[in-house]
């Protein structure tokens, strides 16, 4: 089943006037449940507008944005409900933590919904372990955290909420390698946990290769490629048209396929690397 | 931040300072133009102490910076206008400005811009603009401060760009601070800091050669380093060091070739 799915959705900004412009053009893309889709396409080609989409925050111009099958635009009293289960996380997110402790914080997302206080409790602390915060740090301020623990404690500000679909706009963006592992480390963890359905968009294709288990490339407002991460990254020259990068290990295998070393470019990983130079080796 | 830190840069070097989040990379790009002043020890650009308020002005002109934040760094709604701002600040003739915003436009590529709003621009243009900017005041020196953080590929690769022909072709100091591995490889100098100080300082084969020691202080390398350290690891014998999908297709293709003959 498809945990979101956008049917000829199209997204007009300035409509009316001469600064008139699609954001989105006439697309239709699925999200299937439980699994991570990366989300990857140059500057202003509709990643944000489709996270947007997601929860309700923008309404399309035209088209159905369906959530389990349903519209989320038909009753429009419903929307609350919809906020609660699709859960969305900005760029930077740590610019918008607020309370006095990380603890707090956390608990806003929750309390609003009329959470008891013994569950709050509890979601805060899963949150919390998700994103590899510890008891400590949620006694702090989030003013006098790092930048990396600052993103950490914002997007479990998200995760208390419990979402069933969680749209996350480059949660990795800045960090460490380190730090970029924790992250997307962590939300793997809770999607295998609750069965969410999670849509990261990225600009490190690396990232993307690693995590994803589907791709939807954008290109100019319009879906321009979507498919498992070695059907996308097999298509070199069409990424590339999308302003877009492959993984640096993929370029070393369509160079040594050029020499005639290996059959096979579908490779974005280290460790499938190395199996794979290890067989050429092997059958030397 | 920082402790007991020695360190110089070359005069028309361009260096990569690399190191996780909180490691102080940003405290020593404020240090170097004066921004910040250390607690202890001193800096000196192009001989003049930082701490010594008569060399301010003099040391911001040498010396400038371009941050993260595209959004935070333009001053005026029109391209051009947000480049002579610092030359306008500087008093300088307006056939001088007029000379040295245009040069500026045309060194990071963006003549045809100049009348163009600067809040219209993409995110990568914006840096440019940035860069430009800091180029019309005249400096020797650029220090970029995670300068390609919040752009995407496309705009990743035009701040390189910019930055390798700063540096080949005018001869500028080029300092960078990235987390990005494949943009460091770029440079000819890497410093690698950990908790204040500087644990590693070579080239950038030098420096990649060290798998652990980066591994250690939770930095990443580039995937086709990474991919030829663990073959050496399972007793290949290649080399270490390697930065470029190109040179490690080189090596596997010898080293392929190599146990082809053997077995032959």
């Amino acid at each position: 089943m498809n945990a979101l799915e956008f049917k000829n959705v199209s997204v007009v900004y300035g409509e009316g006037t001469p600064f008139k412009k699609a954001a989105l053009d006439n697309i239709s893309v699925c999200f299937p449940e439980k699994q991570i889709t990366g989300l990857i396409g140059h500057t202003g080609s509709g990643k944000s507008t489709l996270a947007s989409l997601a929860n309700g925050l923008l309404k399309p111009t035209s088209g159905e944005v369906l959530l389990f099958g349903e519209n989320i635009w038909a009753q429009k009293r419903e929307m609350k409900k919809i906020r609660s289960r699709v859960g969305l996380v900005f760029q930077y997110p740590e610019y918008q933590l607020f309370d006095e402790t990380v603890e707090a914080d956390i608990s806003f997302g929750p309390k609003n919904i009329g959470l008891s206080d013994e569950e709050i409790k509890k979601r805060v602390r899963l949150a919390a372990e998700f994103c590899g915060l510890s008891q400590k740090e949620l006694k702090r301020s989030p003013f006098e955290l790092s930048g990396g623990q600052k993103r950490r404690a914002a997007i479990a500000g998200v995760l208390a909420m419990r979402p069933e679909v969680l749209v996350l706009d480059e949660p990795a963006a800045g960090l460490d390698p380190k730090g970029r592992e924790e992250i997307l480390g962590g939300l793997t963890e809770y999607k295998n946990t609750y069965g969410a359905t999670l849509i990261i968009i990225s600009h490190s294709m690396e990232d993307v290769a690693r995590y994803s288990d589907n791709i939807v490339v954008m290109k100019e407002g319009e879906v321009y490629m979507q498919g498992a991460p070695e059907e996308i990254f097999m298509q070199a020259e069409k990424l590339f048209d999308a302003a877009l990068d492959l993984p640096q290990i993929t370029k070393l295998f369509i160079e040594l396929k050029k020499r005639s070393l290996c059959q096979s470019t579908d490779v974005y990983t280290v460790g499938y690397a190395k199996k794979e130079i290890e067989k050429i080796i092997k059958n030397a | 931040m920082l402790s007991g830190l020695n360190v110089k840069i070359e005069k028309g070097s361009y260096t990569a300072i690399l190191g996780h989040n909180g490691c102080g990379k940003s405290t020593l790009a404020k240090l170097l133009c004066g921004i910040l002043l250390p607690t202890e020890g001193n800096v000196s650009v192009a001989g003049m102490d930082t701490a010594n308020e008569e060399n301010a002005f003099e040391i911001r002109k040498r010396c400038g910076m371009v941050f993260q934040n595209p959004d935070n760094q333009l001053v005026a709604s029109v391209v051009e206008e947000d480049i002579a701002f610092a030359p306008e600040n500087l008093g300088l003739a307006r056939d001088e400005i007029r000379r040295r915003v245009d040069e500026a436009l045309a060194t990071v590529d963006m003549s045809d811009y100049a009348r163009h709003a600067t809040h219209k621009l993409s995110g990568g243009q914006k840096q440019r603009i940035a860069i430009a900017g800091v180029l019309a005041m005249g400096p020797d020196c650029i220090i970029f401060d995670e300068a390609t953080a919040m752009l995407d590929p496309t705009g990743r690769k035009e701040i390189v760009a910019a930055m390798k022909r700063l540096n080949k072709e005018m001869g500028m100091t080029v300092v960078t601070i990235t987390h990005y591995m494949n943009e460091a490889v770029e440079a000819d100098r890497i410093i690698v800091m950990n908790q204040g100080e500087i644990i590693a300082d070579g080239t950038p084969e030098e420096i990649f050669s060290q798998v652990e020691v980066l591994h250690s202080v939770s930095l990443d390398v580039p995937q086709v380093t990474e991919l030829m350290f663990l073959l050496e690891q399972d007793g290949f014998p290649l080399p270490r060091g390697i930065l470029h999908a190109m040179d490690a297709a080189d090596e596997l293709e010898k080293f392929i070739g190599e146990q082809k003959n053997e077995r032959a």
